[in-house]
């Protein structure tokens, strides 16, 4: 009797044909068992046989029966047996891993790093770029802009008669939505606060197709009522999640509105920072804002009917436009539509930096990957004995390729969900840092779609790293390696081969990430390193917005400030108070065309200028110094002559002001065509647009001439900015008890806001560069020095004959350096080529700069040669006998 | 013969093969005579019902199969009980032999009374 297993042991196939041949035999041996009995019992021979086949039955169905059987049992054990194997490599390699901690240790942190790294790249790129907006058929959702002659870009929002024209004469659409930004002081129950609202003219529900949580939203039919829907986040926290909230009132900007409905928490819509959406009631209670052509402030998105595409629903557009023009020539020169898809004006330009982001991070997963290949390598190489006495009792090259794989994904798959967790921490703590830097970040979740990303990572990281060890650990032939025992010389020259070729791969990726960030660093402090024109140390910076129904005309709206300057210039540590409706560095809130007295006066030739309006010290508070003429003063008032102050760019480009501005003095421009303002003085350039873009022309008037209901307030503080802040809250309190305070912040915050996302892609890409870095000086550094412990016979032996140790330490590194040669230069090549994708993102910087690729070169050679001298030292300085001995 | 009479014969069949093997291993012949000698050849019509019985069981653990030499000197396969089979015998044994005994006195009972 066999032995359980005695088949697997011995390889006894189990074939179908060996199954058909057992039956048969069996079913013969009862045949010929039962004719012998009968003959002994003195039947003849051929009675005897037909007997006994009567006797069985019918022969052929019982042995297909059993045939039947037997597959279906061989099939059971095979499955039980492929099972058994995989197990047994699973607990075999989990055995052999904690046999090895410190190796198992560096490889498991080298793929959490790397998977976990990629694991949170990939699952922001997925929720920016890829996820669908949270909105019914979001892809049929789109944003239009009006394109015109009179402006050069062609994204232009849309005055409210042209918006209405649109939704009449237009067909492509089920539905167009206009809205604007507002911010409402609420007051009533609770502290009074400033929260940003979005007033929309439209059906707010049927366009995005998110149900209310409460009541409806809001509706074309209600456009002229007082309504509002509140976000289900400030419906919590400013009214107790109350379930009766429909129907009551609750006062914003001093006047009464209705709740009307609550929308949910996912409906983020235009933006994430929007806390309730009214009627168009105070827009069209103006009809400079409701009723001309030329007061272009609204947004638009519409759905697109089923069906229709993009060219089609422009073309439509295009051609009311074309009517607009011929209706309204004044108003509408050359109108036409340009759209994009909802989701593209979302991302916005984040697209390029994300995908920079992902380049990156796959440079940081391959270089893991082949961190850890060589950590499998060299553990092949000392193993190689065990493998071929496996070898050798039967263990065929699949099974051993098996099981060693099987190792190589045991890692993987460790690393992979060590890394989820990983990313799921790297994430939660963008979030907290700088969810600024990542538009729809709340979309930006570990989820499903992560973790299928993570096991495929983890299955190709477990096969690129296990293959190549896997392979080498199987292809010597068995009898060479248990005769040469662990130091063949053959082994070593292909072990090096395969080793520098790792060495050169991750050399030249780390170059390109380097040569990346080199550049985004670079570009990030020049960046920072614009002069904005102000100075910001010191000032806090507030939105000061009235009622406009308290302070309802120019004369209020004058005294009101004017007492508001007063209040807080008399606190102790307030040296000197501005206000401007303008914020530097990026906010500019509007801009006009100019006529210089004498100059062209035809309108596509206009230039254009921002119109910013300053009152109080505003000058003085930020530090903008008056170049010439003087600032505006007390004498500047709505009766006087009007006046301007022209920035440094516009005097000497408009004005012939000369170096300082002084010529501009005295010369007049036409503003907003139909004042004309003397300019008293020109001051330096200061950035509105953003640090990155160019300064552009600038006319200040004075607020006294040019009033306004909201103004950011500017105080330059003795010590630290924001401690004045509750001095001037009870200052504003005492003038007004339903005046809120918002957008406190120092100016310093701003400024730094500003280069964010600058500051994100440098950061990010730096951090994996160094990543990426640090990974490739480990590799380097441990091939070289395993490569110097296998060679040190060979030092011995030249050392013995007579060589001179410098000349072997020259050797050594020498023959260390030359990957990293070969990896420099193709990583220089592919740096060319990668940085181009940072062409968008760089600023004053080429990405082709010279002196970044040289010392990244030379920064990588240097590390490299230190890597290799370290051990070689150590290799040269052995006594020869010992490394001859040790052999 | 229904599915019923069927599984009903299957079981007997099995049980009743698993006795002839429990006196130690024995080639399909020996357990087919011994069937018919104990059985006075009624569990079946025909010997050859016996082999994919003999398989199946193999293919459920409860016996397991080896090639041997027969005593007249033939290859033959012999069939040995396995420990999960001796448990499945000692098991269902009882359980049938009270239900032969309860059916064959209900069949042979001659009064009507309940009680």
């Amino acid at each position: 009797m066999l032995p359980e297993g005695f088949r697997r042991i011995f390889r006894m196939p189990a074939s179908r044909s060996r199954i058909s041949r057992d039956v048969q035999d069996e079913i013969a041996f009862h045949l010929a068992m039962r004719e012998e009995r009968l003959r002994a019992l003195g039947h003849s021979d051929a009675d005897a046989r037909a007997s006994a086949r009567k006797r069985f039955g019918d022969v052929a169905r019982v042995a297909d029966e059993c045939q039947a059987i037997g597959g279906e049992r061989e099939q059971t054990r095979q499955r039980a047996e492929l099972l058994q194997s995989v197990w047994q490599d699973l607990r075999y390699s989990a055995r052999s891993l904690a046999k090895t901690p410190a190796f198992t240790a560096a490889a498991l942190l080298t793929l959490t790093l790397g998977i976990g790294a990629t694991t949170a790249v990939f699952s922001i790129v997925y929720g920016v770029l890829v996820r669908p907006l949270p909105y019914a058929e979001p892809e049929r959702l789109v944003q239009l802009w009006e394109t015109s002659t009179l402006t050069p870009g062609d994204r232009n929002p849309v005055s409210v008669p042209n918006y209405k024209d649109w939704v009449a004469r237009s067909r492509s659409f089920t539905e167009l939505l206009a809205y604007a930004y507002n911010r409402y002081g609420m007051t009533g129950e609770g502290a009074p606060e400033q929260v940003q609202g979005s007033q929309l003219l439209g059906d707010q529900v049927s366009v995005l197709g998110v149900r209310p949580l409460l009541g409806s939203g809001i509706t074309v039919t209600q456009s002229r009522e007082f309504v509002v829907v509140l976000s289900e986040g400030i419906w919590r926290r400013r009214f107790g999640a109350d379930p009766g909230i429909i129907g009551r009132s609750i006062r914003m900007n001093a006047q009464p509105y209705t709740v009307i409905g609550v929308m949910p928490s996912s409906f983020q819509f235009p933006r994430p920072d929007v806390e309730l959406w009214t009627s168009y009631a105070t827009i069209f209670s103006d009809p400079a804002w409701g009723e001309a052509r030329g007061r272009r402030f609204q947004r638009v998105i519409g759905r697109l009917k089923n069906g229709v595409t993009h060219e089609a629903a422009r073309a439509d557009l295009d051609a009311v436009g074309r009517q607009l023009s011929v209706e309204y020539p004044d108003a509408n020169p050359g109108s036409g539509a340009a759209l994009v898809t909802l989701k593209d004006q979302l991302i916005g330009e984040t697209r390029p930096a994300l995908m920079v982001l992902a380049g990156a991070v796959a440079c940081v997963l391959l270089i893991a990957c082949a961190n850890v290949a060589h950590l499998l390598l060299a553990r092949t190489a000392s193993r190689e004995r065990e493998l071929a006495i496996r070898a050798a009792l039967g263990a065929g090259r699949g099974r051993i390729l098996r099981q060693l794989l099987t190792e190589s994904l045991v890692l993987a798959a460790i690393g992979g969900a060590l890394g989820v967790v990983l990313a799921y921490g790297g994430v939660e703590l963008l979030g907290k840092l700088s969810p600024e830097a990542v538009p729809r970040f709340n979309d930006v979740r570990i989820d499903r779609w992560a973790i299928v990303f993570t096991s495929f990572a983890v299955l190709i990281t477990g096969m690129l790293v296990g293959l190549a060890p896997a392979l080498r650990g199987t292809s010597r032939s068995v009898e060479s390696s248990v005769r040469e025992g662990t130091r063949g010389a053959g082994t070593a020259a292909r072990h090096h081969r395969m080793q520098g070729a790792l060495v050169a791969a991750e050399i030249a990726i780390s170059l390109v990430l380097l040569v990346g960030a080199g550049l985004l660093l670079q570009s990030f402090n020049k960046l920072r390193s614009v002069d904005l024109g102000v100075e910001p140390a010191g000032v806090l910076t507030m939105l000061v917005a009235g009622s406009p129904v308290k302070y309802d005309n120019p004369d209020k709206q004058r005294a009101f400030f004017a007492s508001v300057i007063e209040r807080v210039s008399s606190l102790p540590t307030v040296q000197t108070a501005g206000l401007c409706d303008c914020l530097p560095p990026n906010e500019v809130r509007q801009r006009g065309s100019f006529r210089v007295n004498g100059g062209s006066s035809a309108p596509a030739e206009l230039p254009v200028a921002n119109q910013i309006r300053v009152g109080g010290n505003y000058f003085a508070a930020v530090s903008i110094p008056v170049l010439a003429g003087r600032a505006f003063t007390e004498r500047d008032r709505p009766d006087a002559p009007p006046v301007a102050i022209v920035n440094e760019t516009l005097a000497r480009r408009y004005l012939l002001g000369g170096a300082g501005g002084a010529g501009a003095i005295e010369r007049r421009v036409l503003f907003d065509g139909e004042r004309w303002l003397t300019v008293v003085g020109v001051v330096a350039d200061v950035h509105y647009a953003g640090a990155a873009e160019p300064v552009e022309p600038a006319v200040y008037v004075p607020f006294a001439q040019d009033p306004f209901v909201g103004m950011y307030m500017f105080l330059r503080t003795t010590g630290e900015p924001l401690a004045v802040l509750p001095s001037v809250r009870s200052a504003m309190l005492a003038l007004d008890p339903e005046l809120p305070l918002s957008f406190v912040r120092t100016l310093e915050a701003y400024v730094g806001d500003s280069i964010t996302q600058a500051r994100f892609n440098m950061a990010v890409v730096t951090l994996f560069a160094a990543l990426a870095f640090g990974l490739a000086a480990i590799g380097i550094y441990g091939v070289v020095a395993y490569g110097v412990a296998r060679g040190r016979h060979e030092m011995g032996v030249r050392l013995a004959l007579g060589a001179q140790r410098n000349d072997v330490l020259r050797l050594v590194v020498g023959r260390a350096l030359r990957p990293a040669v070969v990896g420099v230069v193709v990583g220089l090549g592919a740096a060319v080529f990668a940085t181009r994708a940072l062409d968008r993102l760089l600023f004053g910087t080429s990405s082709r700069d010279p002196v970044t690729y040289a010392a990244v070169a030379v920064a990588l050679l240097a590390v490299a040669a230190f890597a290799a001298y370290l051990p070689g030292r150590r290799g040269a300085a052995a006594d020869p006998l010992t490394a001859l001995r040790s052999e | 013969m229904g599915d019923s009479q069927l599984n009903v014969f299957r079981s007997s069949l099995d049980l009743i093969i698993l006795k002839a093997l429990s006196w130690g291993p024995r080639h399909g012949y020996d357990v087919a005579e011994w069937v018919e000698r104990v059985t006075e050849a009624t569990v079946w019509l025909e010997e050859g019902t016996l082999y994919p019985a003999l398989h199946r069981l193999e293919r459920k653990g409860w016996v397991d199969a080896e090639w041997g030499v027969s005593k007249n000197n033939r290859r033959a396969k012999f069939y040995r009980l396995t420990s999960q089979g001796k448990a499945q015998l000692k098991i269902e044994t009882p359980t049938w032999l009270r239900h032969a005994e309860a059916i064959a006195r209900a069949l042979r009972s001659t009064s009507p009374e309940l009680a």
